[in-house]
């Protein structure tokens, strides 16, 4: 019986050996198996498919252009004319968001993702070039438009107008100037327009960007003789008429400015209205027939007020003819983007 | 023959219960066989096939480094603009890419580890051409990536731009349609006669100005001349616009549902007859113009019809509109 016993276990070691021999142990396979596991990964990790893709290998790696020229390029401002009636040329304002290597900035530390090295964003022009996921370049276009691009390009449709009305219907309306006009006494006010007991001397309207200034403006240049060059000579004088211009009408320069509340907005503003006299006034000279003096009638007012979107504000008030009065107002309306974007 | 019986039962056994392990390691062989397969496939998107050579290949990317020129705006003065005053600023050129910042862009767009990791692979720029070598597979993928920014970049929107006159009660109308025009208003205003219009195309982001109008010449000044006895005036001819002159620059969304729109905009008109005084010399004509000028930046929805601004005094009046469309 221990014979037997010894035999059948000499047997089970001899089965056992053969396969193990055979195979030579698995230790060589694991270690080959975690090498090539490491290696795929990497693979894969190099050019993942993105969501939903299919991962054919010929297929480009989702890619997106985003122009952002509205977003870094520089804004002009449009100073108000001088005194002289000259136009000063637009003044360079820094772009609403910087450098296009600001907002890349800005972007990679709030929609990139953070965990993932794939995929690339690159700036080029005034164009941004980004590779990655489907779902991420989505959520860089809507972070472009819809928190950036709403608050750069908010337009701000701007209005005002010059009246002359009655002292009495100025003392009313002039009691809310610095807040804005209530709507009963607004339709008084176009009442008074539509009877021809007040009259509209000058309206003027302009579209234009938050935190930029703006102009419009409506007039005339007309020449006149304002100077004589004397010209001497022994026997002999010569008048050499020097020709000017005089720049008259009316223009509003104005700067919205939108802040957290949109319920109002912030106006800096210079409103303007020079009226002139139709013929000049010539003075007579002894040579040359006299110089023409032209005489304008100058009305303004420079102010900066916070007023309630929608709502006239009066922002100024000056004298006319007898028992008259003129007054400022101004309006802003915010005109929110309506399917921009995709 | 009983010891030979269990020492096979044995040997058997012993054989049995060491190949309840095998069928793990088959397991583990599957899983080597299937990432050797995957990392092969990789490896054939990075490393040419081995029927495939590198392809020497010329891109004329001219179009994409082509400086694009901004048009000056000419405004309408009776006085000439002296330097530094408006309508004399400079305009610099700028190209959407240059050459190395292109070269650049593809390492990183296209292809990106083979550029260093491939034996022969190279991007050189010769003037406006990139001369590259590389796989005819990364080829056709760069082929693809320069027609996507050809795309971008080829957008060409349309601006147009019409001053009309209306009334004061019109004008006053347009307090409560601020932006776009309904379609029945715009096409009101559209079919008055226009005091001015023009439309005016260029690139995505690029100035365009445009002047139409009638010059006219008048006689605005003399120059004289005197002698011991005598003087004389030599007259001088001078010239004097009247009409529209436009400045845009329109900067499309990305999917060009709107656009970010820069002008100055001016319409200008002489008045008829000139006035003119009389000298010793002769006449002496003194022009008078009216006019109405907007300079303004705003986002305006693609396709319709909006109110930039305008002005109204007495009986003059005139509303600036604007349309852009894309029609890329």
């Amino acid at each position: 019986m221990t014979r037997t016993v010894c035999i059948a276990l000499l047997g089970f070691l001899a089965g056992a050996a053969s396969l193990v021999g055979g195979r030579g142990g698995n230790e060589g396979l694991v270690a080959r198996l975690a090498e090539l596991r490491e290696a795929a990964a990497a693979a894969m990790a190099a050019e993942r498919p993105a969501d939903g893709e299919s991962a054919a290998v010929e297929e480009d790696p989702p890619l997106a252009l985003f122009p952002v020229q509205d977003l870094v390029g520089p804004r002009r401002d449009f100073p108000p004319p001088g005194e002289d009636g000259n136009e000063p040329a637009p003044e360079w304002a820094g772009a609403p968001l910087g450098s296009l290597e600001e907002l890349m900035e800005l972007l990679l530390v709030t929609v990139w993702p953070q965990d993932s090295e794939e995929g690339f964003l690159h700036a080029s022009g005034q164009t941004l070039l980004a590779s990655q996921t489907r779902g991420k370049l989505a959520d860089v276009d809507r972070f472009l438009e819809q928190t950036l691009r709403s608050r750069a390009n908010l337009t701000v449709a701007m209005e005002g107008e010059v009246v002359e009305v009655p002292s009495a219907l100025a003392r009313t309306l002039a009691a809310e100037s610095g807040v804005s006009l209530r709507p009963e006494s607004r339709s008084a006010l176009q009442e008074a327009i539509k009877s021809g007991e007040a009259r509209r001397l000058f309206a003027a309207r302009v579209s234009g960007l938050a935190g930029q200034r703006v102009l419009v403006w409506q007039g005339r240049e007309a020449a006149f003789v304002g100077d004589f060059d004397m010209e001497v000579a022994e026997k002999s004088a010569a008048a050499d008429p020097v020709v000017a211009v005089v720049v008259s009408g009316g223009y509003l320069s104005i700067r919205p400015s939108v802040g957290e509340d949109p319920s109002t907005v912030t106006l800096d503003l210079e409103f303007r209205l020079d009226g002139i006299e139709p013929r000049f006034r010539v003075v007579e000279t002894e040579v040359g027939g006299g110089i023409e003096v032209p005489v304008l009638l100058r009305r303004g007012c420079r102010t900066t007020v916070t007023a309630r979107e929608r709502a006239w504000t009066v922002v100024g008030e000056g004298a006319a003819e007898a028992d008259r009065r003129v007054l400022f107002l101004v309006r802003a309306t915010l005109l929110p983007r309506k399917g921009g974007g995709r | 023959m009983r010891l030979l019986a269990a020492f096979l039962a044995a040997f058997l056994l012993g054989a049995l219960s060491l190949g309840a392990g095998e069928e793990g390691d088959a397991e583990l062989l599957g899983e080597i066989e299937r990432l050797t397969a995957l990392l092969r496939e990789r490896a054939a998107t990075l490393q040419p096939a081995p029927q495939e050579e590198m392809v020497l290949q010329l891109y004329d990317v001219t179009d994409l480094c082509s400086p694009v020129e901004d048009e000056q705006f000419a405004p309408i003065r009776l006085a000439k603009a002296g330097k530094g005053d408006l309508g004399t600023e400079e305009c610099e050129p700028s190209a959407p890419y240059d050459a190395d910042g292109l070269v650049e862009l593809i390492r990183t767009a296209v292809a990106p580890a083979s550029w260093e990791a491939w034996e022969g692979a190279s991007i050189e720029v010769l003037g406006g051409m990139v001369l590259i070598r590389t796989s005819p597979r990364v080829h056709a993928a760069l082929a693809r990536f320069l027609a996507k920014l050809r795309t971008l970049l080829a957008r060409q929107p349309s601006v147009e731009i019409v001053a009309v006159a209306v009334g004061p009660e019109e004008f006053a109308l347009l307090d409560e349609r601020p932006r776009e025009l309904s379609p029945e208003d715009a096409a009101r205003l559209l079919a008055k006669p226009p005091l001015g219009a023009a439309r005016l195309r260029g690139f995505d982001g690029q100035q365009t100005a445009r002047r139409e109008g009638r010059e006219r010449s008048y006689v605005g000044d003399y120059d004289v001349k005197i002698a011991v006895e005598s003087a004389i005036g030599d007259p001088l001819r001078m010239q004097i616009f009247e009409g529209v002159a436009f400045e845009v620059r329109p900067v499309l969304d990305r999917g060009a549902g709107g656009a970010l729109l820069h002008v100055r905009l001016e319409r200008a008109l002489l008045d008829e007859p000139m006035r003119a005084r009389a000298t010793e010399y002769g006449p002496l004509e003194l022009p008078a113009l009216e006019f109405t000028r907007l300079r303004t930046s705003l986002w305006v929805p693609v396709g319709t019809t909006v109110v930039l601004g305008g002005c109204t005094s007495g009986e003059r009046s005139c509303l600036f509109l604007a349309t852009v469309t894309d029609p890329g």
